[in-house]
Formats: C-alpha cells, structure tokens, sequence
C-alpha cells in the first residue's frame, strides 16, 4: 500500500446484506493535515483485487478542523455478517490523490436565511450559499422526501414570546398533502399553530461531583441563539453544525482540589445530517470544552405538535426497549407518525395535551434519528413500530454498518 | 373559515331525518356544518378536488373506471385504479386520494365541535354497517357531500367525475353495504 493510504474496512453487523451509509472520524483513521476532498480519493475494493472509485464527503461538524474531519460514503450491497462486528463485508482505500469530483445530487441541499438580507436577496434574506461571516436565523435542509426548517434563534423575525430556538418549526413531507393555509404538513396539518415545533433541547443537565452535596446542574437552552458553524451539502448527505453560546458549569472540588471552585466553560454542538430518501434527520449531540474535552450530558426534548380536537393520539413504545418511541396521530386513514430513536434510553416521556417531552440518559456524544411518516389511505396495513425501530433504531443507530476496528469520536481516547 | 354551528345535544339521532339521504343526514345534522360554511368555502375546496380530478384523468386515457390493476387495499377491499402506467403513476394516484381524503377530513375537524364530532361518530357506530373506521365513515360523506351537495345539490360536475369514480372503485373506503346505507351511490359505468 502506498505511505498516504488508510484501508477502511467495513462490517455489516445483521443478517442480511445492507446499503447503508458509513461514517468514519479521519483523525481516528489516522488521516491528518491539510488533506481534504480536493487531495484524497476513495475507492471500493472488488473481489479481484481492482479498485472503483466511490462518492463521499467530509465534514468538520465542530467547524474547527483541528477537531479532525468526518468521511462519509456509502457501502453499497455489503454483505450479512455477525452482530458483533467481528467479520468484514466489504473494504475501502482512502489514498492521496485527485479525486473524479462528484458533484452535489439534485435532491439534498441547504438553505441559509440571514439578518440582515442584502442585495440580491428576498427580504427573509434566504440564499442557498453559506458566508460563515454573516449572522444565519435559520437553515433549511431537504432531500427527496421532505424538508424542515431549523430556528437558531428564539424569535425569528416574529413578533412572539414563544421561544423557537433550536427547534425544527417547519417539516414539509412531500408524500402528505399540505394544507393550504399552512407551511407545514406534518407538525400542524390541518391548521397552523403558532406554537408548532419539533425537536426543541429546553436545557441540558450535568452531573455534579460525586462528593459534591448539590443536585444535578441543570443548564437552560431557550432565550439563547446557536452559531452556524458548518454547513454543506455533498454527494452523501446534507449537514449543518450548530453552536451554542458558552455554558458554564461550576464544580466544587473542596476538600480534594484547589483551587476548589471550577467554572468549566463548553457549547453544545448539535449535528444535523439528511441522506437521501427518507423524511427523517440524524441530530448528533455532544458538550466540548474550548480545547475539545468532551462532557457529558442529559439532553431534554421539547415537541408540539398541533391537531384538532378529534384526531386520535397513540404511542408506540416498548418499555423493554426504550431506546425509540413513535406518537402516531390518525383520522380517517390518515396516520402520521412522529418517531425518535437514540442510542441512549429515552426517559421520562410524556404526551401532555399537543406537548411531546422526553430526555435522554447521561453521554458523552447522543446520536438520535427523527423521523415524520405519512402513512396515506392505501399504503396497507400500518405497524406503528417498523420504521422507528427497524429503519429509525436498529439500522442507524444500533446496528450501523461501521468501519472496524470499532472508534468513537467522543469521548476521545488520549 | 366559517362557524356557524347548529345547536347540539349530546344524544345521538337514532332514526333517519325524512327526506335526506343518511349521508346529508350526517354531514347536515349529526356534524351540524352549516351551508354558510359551504356558501363560502365550496369554491376554493372543489378547485383542490377539480385539481386532483384533472392528475386522475391526466393520468387514465380513458374513464377512471377499469380494472386492469387492482390490489387489495385497507381491510380487503379490492382497489381498482383504471390504467396505471408504472409505480409513479400509483404514487401520484396515492397523493391525489390522500389529498381528497385529508380536504374532506379538515372539513370534519375544522368544522365540528368537540361535542358534534362526537356525536356524529357515535352514530355512526350505531348506525352504519362497515368494518371502516367512524372516522373513514364520516369523511367518506363529507367528501360525497362535497361533490354532490355543496353549496347546493346538483349532478357531478364533469370535471370531478374522476375522483368520484376513483373513490366509487375503492368502494369510498367503506364497503358497498355501507354505501347503500348511506345513499352513497356510484356513477354509472362508462363503456369505454
């Protein structure tokens, strides 16, 4: 192998062969330098040896590169293996070189709106080119099958004391009819609410030191706005990176250190990834200090998600598995799903009226899939598990195809 | 929109109102939405079923009425779509049914009360024979009601012929038994 080459080898850990989507931290590779897609190819390995180049991109989530970039491409028809990673399905080579340039598919893009607009621009300032220099209220991503709007700000040009920030507060499923008074079809269907929005982090909570006599510190995430840090849209998914103001988290670690009081000051950084085809977002979540230490953390969801009076509510979940959960609302054959997924517990879940609340277990790095379904008047009968826990949970988040030896990003190893 | 709702009880009707159709009964009285209702949102709901009509022709060459596809839809029923070119032929033919069962369904949500929907959908659980959901039943008539009765009743315009015979293949979702039940009646068949 030539001295600039990494083999990725990939493991398909179910027991069927599976196209899926692989991601890989290139520092952990060992990938490191001024590299980027314009200086390294990567090729798939074919049974006799030869080599067939393949899209990807990379991402710097954290929009710091010396945070270390993220390779992302797609392991087509990758064969069954054991649910232990131990057999590889299918390898890759990463090498120096100029790569044939895949240009960005048709069907994933981001959508920047910026204060102020300018020249040029609509007066929501929307420009489909991210200027990391100018001051982002919203994105908007979108694939083949749906598109969703992100508030980074508590008020986006509205005169409201509703707080949107950090919440999704559009999602547009193409494969559901939209009403005509309204923006969305998912989140407020048949009539608009003010208060509609999905996915909102209302505070994060960390744990104390263990000898420190105080509850947990509970940091809030609303009044607050979140820094656009990256944003592409490549030949594999769409991605922005979000920041948040400093938290600062005091410890007190009298009568074993000094100086006793220790303010540790950190963002939260949430990753928002669409790959092509289905209406859902993988939303990656993690606490780093200023030099990249990373904390863990108890993040808390928010939904709302409006309907009249007369739409029937159900919840699909497994108290066994409580990694996932979907709140399906029906009227005459219509369903529409709402599903999470994440590779923590969900806990303390409640459907309070319109309101959805649920929290995730303490982690350094929470991955969650969000997924909006539409299930129309013929798509046969409805399994209100399949997708959240098949396509949602067990696919993307416990079973991944993944490259191995097995790394983690967060909490990194020194 | 417009609420002009009719006084409610919470009792439900048990005997048919003398002459009105069980489906005009349901739409008119059980869900208590007004004419003034209709007056003034007729145009601009028949335009989005004018419009899903207009996908369905665009998309058979001939009436909306053959059988040269059918598959078994929600609780067995036999759906028969007319000429379906290819597997996006049946996407947009799903879009236009969800579309004209979501616009039937928001007139049934949006124009009820709390206490009419309930009403309603307990009489038709007493009154209506079908494996359908109350749910299904109501806006199947609200949807019929919409073609033939708003603002006033008249023959199926032309132009909506096509979602009313789509729906007529699909039995309007509630089964034939049902349908007579209701006065829910099927164009006649078209020899192509």
């Amino acid at each position: 192998m030539p001295k600039n080459c990494w083999r990725i080898d990939v493991s398909n850990p179910s027991p069927y062969q599976r196209s899926d989507y692989v991601q890989v931290d290139l520092k952990t590779l060992g990938v490191d330098g001024p590299l980027d897609e314009q200086h390294l190819k990567l090729c798939r390995e074919n049974k006799d040896g030869s080599l067939t180049e393949v899209p990807y991109q990379i991402d710097y989530p954290e929009g710091k590169e010396a945070f270390g970039g993220i390779l992302s491409f797609r392991s087509e028809q990758t064969p069954a293996g054991p649910d232990d990673y131990s057999q590889i399905g299918a390898t890759f080579v990463l090498e120096e070189g100029k790569p044939t340039l895949f240009h960005e598919p048709d069907n994933l893009s981001v959508s920047h709106y910026y204060e102020p607009a300018i020249a040029g621009e609509p007066a929501d300032g929307f420009n489909k080119k991210w200027d990391k220099t100018r001051k982002a209220y919203g994105v908007k991503l979108h694939n083949d099958s749906f598109d969703f709007y992100i508030s980074l700000v508590p008020h986006p040009k509205l005169p409201t004391e509703i707080d949107y920030t950090g919440s999704v507060t559009s999602v547009r499923h193409y494969g559901a009819p939209l009403p005509t008074d309204a923006t969305d079809n998912m989140l407020s269907p048949f009539c608009t609410s003010p208060h509609k929005r999905w996915g909102q982090l209302t505070k994060l909570v960390f744990f104390p030191l263990a000898w420190e006599l105080k509850g947990l510190n509970s940091v809030s995430l609303l009044g607050q706005e979140y820094e656009l840090v990256w944003s592409y849209s490549g030949p594999v998914r769409a991605v922005v990176g979000l920041k948040s103001r400093p938290l600062t988290i005091r410890y007190d670690g009298a009568s074993f250190f000094k100086p006793s009081h220790v303010d540790v000051r950190c963002n939260l950084y949430r990753v928002f990834s669409v790959y092509p085809k289905e209406a859902c977002y993988v939303e990656e979540l993690f606490v780093l200090t200023e030099d990249g230490i990373s904390i863990s953390f108890r993040p808390y969801y928010l939904s709302f998600v409006y309907f009249p009076e007369g739409v029937r509510i159900s919840r699909a979940r497994f108290e066994h598995i409580s990694d996932y959960f979907a709140v399906w609302e029906y009227f005459a054959s219509l369903y529409r799903g709402y599903g999470f997924a994440a590779d923590s517990h969900v806990r303390e879940l409640e459907t309070k009226g319109h309101e959805i609340v649920w929290r995730l277990g303490l982690s350094h790095h929470s991955t969650c899939v969000h997924f909006f379904i539409f299930h129309g008047v013929l798509h046969g009968p409805l399994d209100p598990f399949h997708i959240i826990g098949h396509s949602g949970w067990y696919e993307k988040l416990y079973k991944p195809l993944r490259n191995v030896p097995l790394q983690e990003r967060y909490p990194r190893i020194q | 929109m417009v609420n002009n709702r009719h006084a409610v009880t919470d009792k439900p009707r048990q005997e048919q109102v003398p002459g009105k159709k069980l489906y005009q009964q349901i739409v008119e009285d059980e869900l208590g939405i007004s004419q003034e209702f209709f007056k003034e949102n007729a145009g601009p709901i028949r335009s989005r079923l004018r419009r899903a009509s207009k996908v369905l022709t665009a998309l058979s060459p001939g009436p909306v009425q053959g059988a040269r596809h059918s598959r078994p839809g929600p609780r067995g029923i036999t759906l028969a779509l007319g000429d379906i070119q290819d597997v996006g032929d049946q996407g947009i033919i799903d879009n236009v049914i969800n579309i004209c069962v979501h616009v039937a369904s928001s007139v049934v949500l949006l124009e009820s009360t709390t206490q009419t929907l309930r009403r309603a959908l307990r009489f038709v659980e007493e009154a209506v024979q079908t494996e359908a959901d109350p749910s299904t039943v109501l806006t199947a008539c609200t949807l019929y009601y919409l073609i033939h009765d708003a603002p006033q009743p008249e023959p199926v315009p032309k132009e909506l012929e096509a979602v009313h015979r789509c729906f007529d293949n699909m039995e309007w979702l509630i089964g034939t038994r049902a349908m007579g039940q209701l006065g829910i009646q099927g164009l006649p068949s078209v020899e192509g």
